[in-house]
């Protein structure tokens, strides 16, 4: 019960802040902006095919120009994109915007020391706390992907399920980069440094993951190179993976999207399983650190 | 058996600080006793190392038989800290049921102690309150409300008339009282040394790390009151540089 407590307090905590109060509008307007102002209606001239307009209803032919039609699985399929692009990474980190300022604060010396002079374990503290803004998160993930796929099927009469599977995805790279900005929040307590270092990990495994998987790059990197960047492709977590995969999921009918990412293969257990690693790391770094100090 | 027992606990910090130096107490139950010291003493130390907050280099620590190092050990003890912050987000009732569930009480038992506490110690009125409308007094007695929560067998408490009027001092007072008359044993720091006279059964005194003093309260203040005393025993101690 004690460490339930504690989960729930970082929820209550995190909706008394302006930052989620924001980030709930933001949600609702997206919502809102897709579920009346996206309208569709069948092409005339092409059976199969719809047209799509913004707060006016669409048709074959606009003010003096025709409006192109599109296959209504096409517009199913990159919704469904769009719904997963505005999750990552601008989702993600407005959720590790929200999960840093909450750790830090909550990791300052004056206000641990009347909660860790209850009977709770350090470790127990710490992994109540990171579960807490994970499963707030995820559960803000969830509702929302679970709406817009609700919103997607009543236009198109297309459900895309695979959604789902693509927001879990999503957690999972929330998971990695909050692990990382609760070990930099207890090492440094300092709010702009643990969001800074998330930043910079998304930026150097982008990176990593560009140069072994683009063609136009790989070309210019020197071999030499080769076996320092496959290293570092090891050792961090795979999230460009993470986000290819779910693409390919959603996007696999999609052109324009299939030519380019369906070339990239992504090693599913080897992504998973060292991400899953690096994040368990920082997690027990963590867990070491917040132990051992002084407070 | 002692209530809290330190043995040769030592600490020195990170910055070469020798804080505590073989320091070593035994707390009877049912006492109320005061530990003293000049600024930099090393109370709030002693204090955070009996809570595990700072760990000793060496030497050990036990509350009610129990190692200090488990948190099994503060299920029976409840703290009011020197210099805290309370989450604002919360409430007065909200917080108090908050620290009531960090020691597991059923809800129907929350329920009657908040109502209670809020009453002791003058905060029912504002028990919808949220903590960041609140004084530094008023943060004070809730903190107080917070420590008592689980009924604690000890009660530490590090300067606990910070930011009080004189009539929250008295309340804090009276309800020191009770808890001893109730069975608990409250290990106290201040600075108010008139105030510690009139309620502490014992006393301790360091000074740069080390214990210098201890003794019933009647054995201290024989020949004076306890402000001379103190002030006398501190002035003919020897000082060292690198204490705190």
């Amino acid at each position: 019960m004690k460490y339930l407590a504690i989960v729930t307090d970082t929820w209550r905590e995190s909706w008394a802040r302006k930052t989620s109060i924001v980030v709930g509008i933001i949600v609702v307007m997206i919502l809102v902006m897709f579920g009346v102002g996206f309208q569709i209606s069948p092409s005339e001239a092409t059976p199969g095919e719809v047209h799509i307009g913004f707060f006016s209803a669409p048709s074959s032919s606009g003010d003096g120009f025709a409006l192109p039609s599109f296959p209504l699985e096409l517009i199913a399929s990159v919704s469904a994109i769009l719904t997963l692009g505005t999750l990552s990474p601008w989702g993600i980190f407005l959720g590790i915007f929200i999960a840093a300022t909450l750790f830090v604060p909550i990791f300052q010396s004056q206000r641990l020391y009347w909660i860790l002079a209850k009977p709770l374990s350090r470790v127990g503290l710490l992994l109540s706390k990171y579960v807490g803004a994970l499963v707030l998160v995820a559960a803000t993930t969830m509702i929302f992907i679970s709406i817009m796929m609700g919103l997607i099927g009543l236009k198109t009469g297309i459900y895309k399920p695979e959604l789902l599977t693509g927001g879990l995805i999503m957690i999972f790279s929330f998971a990695i980069y909050s692990s990382v900005a609760l070990l930099v929040a207890i090492w440094t307590r300092n709010t702009a440094l643990s969001l800074i270092s998330t930043i910079l990990l998304h930026i150097v495994s982008s990176v990593i993951f560009a140069a072994r998987s683009t063609q136009e790059l790989t070309a210019f990197i020197p071999d030499s190179w080769q076996a320092g960047i496959d290293i570092v492709y090891m050792i961090l977590p795979k999230t460009s993976d993470l986000e290819t995969l779910a693409t390919q999921l959603l996007g696999s009918n999609v052109d324009a999207i299939s030519a380019e990412i369906s070339a990239i293969t992504v090693d599913i257990p080897l992504v998973m399983g060292t991400s899953g690693t690096f994040m368990i790391v920082m997690l027990v770094l963590a867990a070491w650190e917040f132990h051992r100090r002084d407070y | 058996m002692s209530v809290l027992s330190i043995q040769q606990v030592s600490k020195k910090y990170q910055n070469g600080v020798l804080a505590l130096d073989d320091v070593s107490l035994d707390v009877a139950p049912q006492q109320i006793f005061g530990l003293l010291g000049p600024n930099g003493a090393g109370k709030t130390t002693l204090i955070k190392c009996i809570l595990d907050l700072v760990r000793s280099d060496q030497g050990q620590i036990s509350i009610l038989g129990q190692p200090s190092t488990q948190a099994s050990s503060r299920i029976k003890l409840g703290y009011l800290p020197e210099d805290h912050l309370m989450p604002e987000h919360l409430n007065a009732e909200q917080l108090l049921d908050f620290v009531g569930q960090l020691f597991e009480l059923p809800v129907r038992i929350r329920k009657e102690r908040i109502d209670t506490l809020l009453n002791q110690v003058g905060l029912e009125s504002r028990r919808k309150s949220k903590l960041k409308t609140f004084s530094k007094g008023m943060r004070q007695r809730l903190g107080m409300a917070q420590a008592m929560i689980n009924h604690p067998q000890v009660l530490i408490l590090d300067e606990p008339n910070e930011g009080l009027d004189p009539l929250g001092r008295a309340d804090i007072k009276d309800l020191l009282l009770q808890l001893k008359g109730a069975g608990a044993t409250i290990f106290i720091s201040s600075h108010v040394l008139a105030e510690i006279e009139t309620f502490c059964d014992h006393v301790a005194i360091l000074h740069e790390g080390k214990l210098i003093r201890e003794g019933s309260m009647k054995e201290l203040t024989a020949a004076q009151d306890l402000e001379h005393y103190f002030v006398e025993l501190i002035r003919n101690q020897p000082t060292t540089s690198e204490a705190v």
